[in-house]
This record gives C-alpha cells, sequence and structure tokens, in this order.
C-alpha cells in the first residue's frame, strides 16, 4: 500500500485526503490546529459518505477512513515517501514548512506543493534538496476535479517529476506536466475568460445575464463567466488575477478589473457572502 | 422584402458553416465563398466577384449576408461593390467579429441598411447568433426584425447586444484562445496538455487550440486585431505564433491544417 502525507487540513488538504484514502493509500494527515484537523476530518467523512449512498464507493466508509490518520507531529510524516502540501497560499510560510520538512525527511522524500499561484522554484529556492521539490496543483473539489497540473521548478529532478506523476495517476487523476510560469496552465488561460467578460460589462456591450446567457447558448460553457466568478468567490478571483498581474510584471492582458476590486471593497464576495454579480439570499 | 433571397460573401469558415446552416433550412442562398482572407494587391478575386455580381438579378436579393475576416480595405471594396447594385431594400448583415458594424456602415451610402452579427463556431452546436445595429440607424430596428424574420429558419435565437469590435463570445473565445497560444508558443504545455487542461480543469466545452482550429486561426486573428484597432493598447495583441500561422495558411479544420493536422488538405483550392 502507498503511503503519502499530506499537509494542511483545509479544503485542499481534505479533499486530496480523501482522494487518496478512497484510492487505496494510507494517508496521514497533518495540521497545526487539532480543531482543523477535526474539521477536515469530518470533511472527508462527509465527502466519502456521499460517495457511498451514491454506491460509488469500493470499500465501507469506515475502513478507507480508517486509512487515514490525524497528526499535528511532523515527524510522524517523515516515513512518507511522498509528501503534499497544501498549506495557506503564502510564500514565507511555505518556505517555513519546506525548511521543517527538510529536516524530517531524508533527502530521497519527494515534497509536492499543492500551490495554485506561488512558483514552485521560489518555494524550494532556499532548501539544500530543492530538486526533490514539485508542484502538484489540484482542483477544487479534488474528488470531483479530474485534472492535476504536474510543475517542475528549475531545480527539479525528474525523478520527483515521474513520482508525482505516478502518484496523480494513483489517485486517479489525469496529469498534464506545465512550466513554472505565472498561474501556471489553466488559472492562465482561464484569465481572459473573466477579464474579458468584466470588460464588456464596463464598456456596456453587454448585461451581466445576456453575457452569462451567451456564454452558455453561443459558446456551449458550463457556466457563464459571473455565476462562475460568484461560486468562486469574486475576492478569490481576483487574487488569483492580482497575483498573475504582478508576477508578470503587468502584463495588459492579464490586467485585473476595477469593477472587481469595489465588489469585494463593499463585501460583495459572491454566493458566499449571499452577493456578488446575482443576488442568492432572497 | 419579396422573394427572400440572401447573398452571401465570405472567406473563412464561419461563412462556410452559415452557408450550410442556411441550406439545411432551405433559405434560398447564393454564396461566394473563399478559402481564406483575400489579399487586397490580388485583383483576381475582386475581377471575379465584380463578373458574378454583374449576373446576379439582384431585384431578387433582399438580403446580403457578409462574413469575411480579410483585411477591412477589402471588405470595403467588396462591400461597395455589392452596394452599387443592390436595391435601397436590401438588407446588409455583417460580420461585426472584426469589426463594428457603425464602422463598416460608414463605408456605405446607405448605412442604415446594415445589421451586424457575431457567433461563435461551430455554428452548428451554437444555440445563439448575436446581432447589433450601428450608431448610424438611431434605434430604428426595422432591418434587424426583417434579419430575424429572413433566417427564422435556423434554430438559433437572436440576441441583441452593443455594436462594438467582436461583439462579446467572439472577442471573449478570441482572448482566452490568445492566450492559450502565447502559452504554446512559451513552451508553457504540448498543445494537447494546454487543451486537456482547460476541458478538465475549468470545464470548457472544447480545449482552446481544437476550439481555434475549428472557429478558424484567420477568424480568431482578425477579432484580435479588430478589437486592438478599436481599444488600442497591447491587451489584444495576437500572439506571434498565432500571426505567423495564419501567413502560413494555415488557418484550421477548414484548411487541413492549423494547430492540428485535419487530414484532407484543400487550402489551395
Amino acid at each position: 500500500m502507498r503511503k503519502v502525507a499530506v499537509l494542511g487540513a483545509g479544503t485542499m488538504g481534505a479533499g486530496i485526503a480523501q482522494t487518496a484514502a478512497q484510492s487505496g493509500c494510507e494517508v496521514v494527515l497533518h495540521d497545526v490546529s487539532d480543531a482543523q484537523l477535526a474539521k477536515g476530518i469530518a470533511s472527508v467523512e462527509r465527502g466519502l459518505s456521499k460517495l457511498a449512498e451514491k454506491g460509488r464507493l469500493a470499500a465501507p466508509v469506515g475502513d478507507v477512513l480508517d486509512r487515514v490518520r490525524v497528526t499535528t507531529e511532523l515527524t510522524a510524516l517523515g516515513e512518507c515517501p511522498i509528501v503534499i502540501e497544501a498549506v495557506p497560499e503564502d510564500l514565507a510560510l511555505k518556505r517555513r514548512v519546506f525548511g521543517q520538512l527538510e529536516a524530517v525527511t531524508s533527502a530521497e522524500t519527494v515534497l509536492a506543493t499543492n500551490t495554485s499561484s506561488i512558483p514552485v522554484t521560489a518555494i524550494a529556492g532556499e532548501l539544500q534538496h530543492p530538486e526533490r521539490v514539485v508542484g502538484m496543483h489540484f482542483f477544487n473539489p479534488v474528488p470531483l476535479m479530474q485534472l492535476v497540473e504536474i510543475i517542475p521548478g528549475l531545480a527539479t529532478a525528474e525523478a520527483a517529476v515521474e513520482a508525482a506523476v505516478a502518484m496523480a495517476e494513483l489517485l486517479g487523476k489525469t496529469v498534464v506536466v506545465c512550466q513554472d510560469a505565472p498561474g501556471f496552465l489553466v488559472n492562465r488561460v482561464a484569465r481572459g475568460y473573466y477579464g474579458e467578460a468584466l470588460r464588456l460589462l464596463q464598456e456596456g456591450v453587454a448585461d451581466v445575464e445576456t453575457i452569462d446567457r451567451l456564454a452558455r447558448s453561443e459558446a456551449n460553457f458550463r457556466m457563464g463567466p459571473f455565476e462562475l466568478m460568484d461560486l468562486i468567490g469574486i475576492d478569490v478571483n481576483l487574487a488569483v488575477s492580482q497575483g498573475v498581474y504582478r508576477a508578470s510584471y503587468e502584463e495588459a492582458r492579464y490586467k485585473p478589473s476595477g469593477l472587481q476590486e469595489r465588489m469585494v471593497q463593499g463585501g460583495l464576495l459572491g454566493r458566499k457572502t449571499g452577493k456578488g454579480f446575482y443576488r442568492y439570499d432572497e | 422584402m419579396t422573394n427572400n433571397r440572401i447573398l452571401l460573401v465570405g472567406d473563412g469558415g464561419v461563412a462556410l458553416e452559415l452557408a450550410e446552416a442556411l441550406k439545411g433550412a432551405g433559405v434560398d442562398v447564393e454564396s461566394y465563398l473563399h478559402p481564406g482572407p483575400i489579399d487586397l494587391a490580388n485583383e483576381r478575386p475582386f475581377t471575379f466577384l465584380c463578373d458574378e455580381f454583374d449576373r446576379l438579378d439582384w431585384l431578387r436579393i433582399d438580403l446580403v449576408l457578409l462574413a469575411m475576416t480579410s483585411p477591412k480595405e477589402v471588405q470595403k471594396r467588396i462591400l461597395r461593390e455589392i452596394e452599387a447594385r443592390a436595391g435601397e431594400e436590401t438588407t446588409f448583415l455583417v460580420s461585426a467579429m472584426s469589426c463594428a458594424a457603425t464602422e463598416t456602415a460608414s463605408w456605405l451610402r446607405l448605412p442604415e441598411r446594415v445589421v451586424g452579427f457575431g457567433v461563435v463556431a461551430p455554428v452548428s452546436e451554437a444555440r445563439a447568433i448575436e446581432v447589433c445595429l450601428p450608431l448610424q440607424v438611431k434605434g430604428c430596428t426595422r432591418r434587424l426584425d426583417e434579419v430575424v424574420h429572413m433566417l427564422g429558419g435556423l434554430h438559433h435565437k437572436w440576441v441583441t447586444v452593443r455594436d462594438s469590435a467582436g461583439l462579446v463570445m467572439p472577442r471573449l473565445v478570441a482572448a482566452v484562445v490568445n492566450e492559450a497560444f502565447y502559452a504554446l508558443m512559451e513552451g508553457a504545455a504540448e498543445a494537447e496538455d494546454i487543451d486537456t487542461a482547460m476541458k478538465l480543469g475549468t470545464s470548457y466545452p472544447y480545449g482552446p487550440l481544437e476550439w481555434a482550429d475549428r472557429i478558424g486561426l484567420d477568424q480568431i486573428h482578425a477579432t484580435l486585431c479588430g478589437v486592438q484597432e478599436e481599444q488600442g493598447g497591447e491587451r489584444y495583441r495576437p500572439a506571434p505564433l498565432l500571426r505567423r500561422l495564419v501567413l502560413a495558411g494555415q488557418f484550421g479544420e477548414a484548411s487541413g491544417r492549423g494547430v492540428y493536422e485535419h487530414g484532407e488538405e484543400n487550402a489551395d483550392a
């Protein structure tokens, strides 16, 4: 049985732990907070129970859940050949965490980061063995989304890439390998979908409802850009846009929208606050 | 409005698809389709079209449909040749995918006869077509109503948006596709991987590069250039790789090769 450690029991960490457990892996789920671990494991249990209800879980929920061991001790991760880090998106925090990981793991342990916006090269930059650090970008919700972006940093060894690809495939995911460039692939190419929709709205070419309707009926997108931004969270979407814009030294194609920033300032964050481009609180 | 006969002049995949859709809907359509953008310096297409136009029974033509990705000067010249022959009641439905309908209308003696349209290929899978009115009509919708009536056989819903180069979805999809071409050019990933990532990572209906091949690289390029001309700035600059592929005549499915190989080679026809 493959062993994998997941660092951080937030939405992404819990999703990765669940996916690994249901794929037959033995999982060590780590977080610095007991409360977060409790939330994380509860979320794994909910996810597994939903799958079981639909008859899509091969083993009983309890058996799968038993494969996940929770801990607040970093030393407990040392025995796993691969660690997937999913702590908050903050370069200083991630660098500190990877420094600690280097102290408790062997030089052969593959250290994967689930960052969506920080260069893998920057996370690995200060380590003694940056060659075993690799990006492994999962999409939310992890158990449902089929894609994993695998990102080698400038110093990453081929063996680490191969290990990350093998792990993602073991989890039943489809892998694309992409460069360590701002936004990797999906977040980068998708910028235009949101940015252009915001511009069209600001220019008065069409209103929110019309643009969303055309996206669905004319171009066959599953969701229009505005309903999708409301689902993702206007603040989350703006932060990605700002990150890619800054990291590219202000490339004009990625320029964030002032309208979007105004909405964040006004607390209109989308579905989670009941108000965004649409209203959800009525 | 008497015979409901349509003259279609086009040079790209959208025109080709529209011709098929109109014939499928039982519309009486006379089509002149050039394989790819027309070069202003090449007189042959103009001579050919003018000879053909001289033979047409213009009293029977109620609607002229122009769907071109060629340079504006080419479109202007063809439209003026058409207007010199068409009756005053003939409506002009022109692509606003690379040039605002207001600008196209400004080339004509009777700008009030113009209606703009835009649609994202594949036309057969689209359930809506965008239409817009140039500023010269001052809000009068008579010509638009005629278009909707005459093309009522198509299964598409007509959605009115404000006139501007690229309208809504052609501009939005062109922006997404352009970014995919930058990513491909920079070696961020292989073409297939870029397409896979966008379909699985964010549920796009088609990968942006396979979509570009379907829409036509010439159309994507024309939309980006048209929006860039209207908006100014760097934001809509076509990826150099996209521009080179268009210059090489690799427009996508219609020419047999674009980002991907598509088998039948008919670009030289």
